[in-house]
């Protein structure tokens, strides 16, 4: 459903992701592992189209059609939403307009209202907040915030980036339940993790990169058992 | 304390500071730059409202609306053909002063330098008993009221509205979702330019019309936003209130040593609040 071929993103001279090669299939749900500076991030905005596959560079595919090249605009109409690293909620619009920006694209009135429903049942807390101001939550409701706006676009790919960062352990794991239940629900799931422990327990096969390098690639449950894995990103 | 007149000039002074730097704050949360020509386009304003009345003898009302459509157009031009074509937020400010010499000697050329006026259109006052204000005092008044309900409207029930705030506040997290920051930055500055240019057409009947008659409101409209804390339109309303007041209350006991104080004013409100009065808390 989604391929990435041989792409290369360059900031400047230095190269964020080298020659990467990955495909997600419908209904997957897959893990981005690596270190701080790895490339997850740049992956991810270069299927967003927020950083520029430039020509020659590799192209991204998604259903069979080129994206790499569409303005970010463009590819969300499609069904790909991302969920930013830091959240990057609307601090000073309420609840409800945070959701309205998810549905930015939507025309079917009866439809946004459906999304909206669906989402405050994923995540209740919500439901009583609808009039305050973003920056108002708990660093917990401002994640589910961003998870549910990126559910209103109606998303069929939905991109993750570092979903758990600044939880609580327990808070993960109640976000953990809830991005299975998305992806249960039969939108596609791409998570980027620095937590490797989380994104490997989630996802069904996961792709490992180095300095923008794909390094290793396999079903998450092979990965686990992994040495270079379990030294270098689970600290066994 | 002053006599009516003065705080009845305060708050006509007010309303242009106000409307004025509303617009440069609205282009400002969009396109980071302040358009330095922005009095630029309230002096058009007046020329063109000016010749709409005179020339076509298009009633006033709708000169006013007619000038606000023509300057966005070309404010909308200004955004494509010389800010999108700098890099830079130095450069497009540098690009921007030009663009004041520009238009001031383009409007010199075309309109030349004497002063002109329009003092006939709304003529006549409304007798208060002990004072009176004049129409087209009133219409300024009027004007910047519907100015700013409409622009409330704008801003928080329509969804273009949402988009620029949301644009202001994180333009990556907008453009994620299908907000084109591109397109809104056209529409805010056809916005801003327009609301500086009927700022303009709806003094025309006041003030004298000349080609240089941009300076000082822009320079009060800049202050008003410094003031007020740059970014917040909260501020921008606010700093445009207070600024117009005290410029005419303080002229009418210093007479031209009034700008002085003034200036010290404002120096004086940023040492104590150097964010400004509504600052840091964008938008």
């Amino acid at each position: 459903m989604l391929k990435l071929k041989n792409i290369w993103v360059k900031y400047g001279k230095k190269a964020a992701v080298r020659k990467l090669s990955l495909s997600v299939k419908k209904g997957a749900f897959v893990t981005i592992l690596g270190a701080n500076g790895a490339g997850k991030t740049t992956t991810l905005n270069a299927i967003s189209g927020i950083v520029k596959v430039k020509k020659g560079q590799g192209e991204i595919l998604f259903k069979g059609k080129k994206i790499s090249g569409l303005k970010p605009g463009r590819i969300a109409a499609m069904g790909i939403i991302q969920i930013p690293e830091g959240r990057k909620i609307f601090p000073l619009l309420t609840v409800r307009e945070n959701l309205q920006v998810g549905a930015y694209l939507q025309k079917d009135k009866k439809q946004v209202q459906q999304s909206l429903e669906k989402a405050l049942a994923l995540f209740p807390d919500l439901k009583d907040k609808l009039k305050a101001k973003g920056r108002e939550l708990s660093g917990g409701q401002q994640q589910m915030l961003a998870i549910a706006r990126g559910l209103m676009a109606q998303p069929e790919v939905l991109l993750l980036d570092e979903p758990s960062l600044g939880l609580s352990p327990l808070l993960r794991l109640h976000l953990a339940e809830k991005i299975k239940e998305i992806n249960r629900d039969g939108v596609t799931v791409v998570l980027v993790e620095q937590n490797a422990r989380l994104g490997l327990m989630l996802a069904s096969y996961g792709y490992v990169l180095e300095n923008g390098e794909l390094v290793l690639q396999g079903k998450t449950s092979d990965l686990m058992l992994n040495e270079d894995v379990k030294k270098a990103y689970l600290g066994v | 304390m002053p006599p009516v007149g003065i705080w009845i000039d305060g708050l006509i002074q007010s309303c242009i500071y106000m409307t004025m730097a509303f617009g440069m704050v609205l282009v400002f949360s969009i396109l980071g730059i302040l358009n330095w020509a922005h009095g630029q386009f309230y002096m058009l304003g007046a020329f063109v409202v000016y010749y709409a009345v005179t020339a076509a003898g298009i009633p006033f009302p709708i000169s006013i609306l007619l000038t606000g459509l023509l300057i966005a157009g070309l404010g909308i031009m200004v955004k494509k053909f010389v800010i999108d074509r700098v890099q830079g937020v130095l450069y497009v400010g540098v690009a921007t002063i030009s663009l004041i010499f520009f238009f001031e000697g383009a409007a010199n050329m075309i309109f030349g330098m004497e002063d002109r006026g329009l003092s006939m259109v709304l003529s006549g006052v409304l007798d208060l008993g002990s004072f009176s204000v004049s129409y087209q005092k009133m219409a300024v008044l009027v004007f910047t009221l519907v100015v700013m309900i409409a622009m409330y409207i704008v801003l928080n029930r329509t969804k273009v509205g949402l988009a620029i705030r949301a644009a202001a506040q994180e333009p990556t997290a907008a453009s994620l979702y299908g907000i084109s920051v591109e397109r809104l930055s056209l529409i805010v500055m056809g916005i801003g330019c327009a609301l500086a240019a009927m700022a303009g057409s709806i003094m025309a009947p006041i003030y004298p019309i000349n080609p240089f008659m941009g300076g000082i409101p822009m320079i009060m409209s800049l202050l008003a936003i410094v003031i007020g804390g740059i970014g917040s339109l909260t501020g921008a309303i606010v700093g445009g209130l207070i600024l117009g007041f005290l410029n005419s209350v303080i002229a009418y006991y210093l007479s031209y040593f009034s700008e002085v104080v003034l200036f010290l004013l404002v120096i004086v409100i940023l040492l104590v609040r150097p964010q400004g009065l509504f600052g840091a808390a964008l938008k």
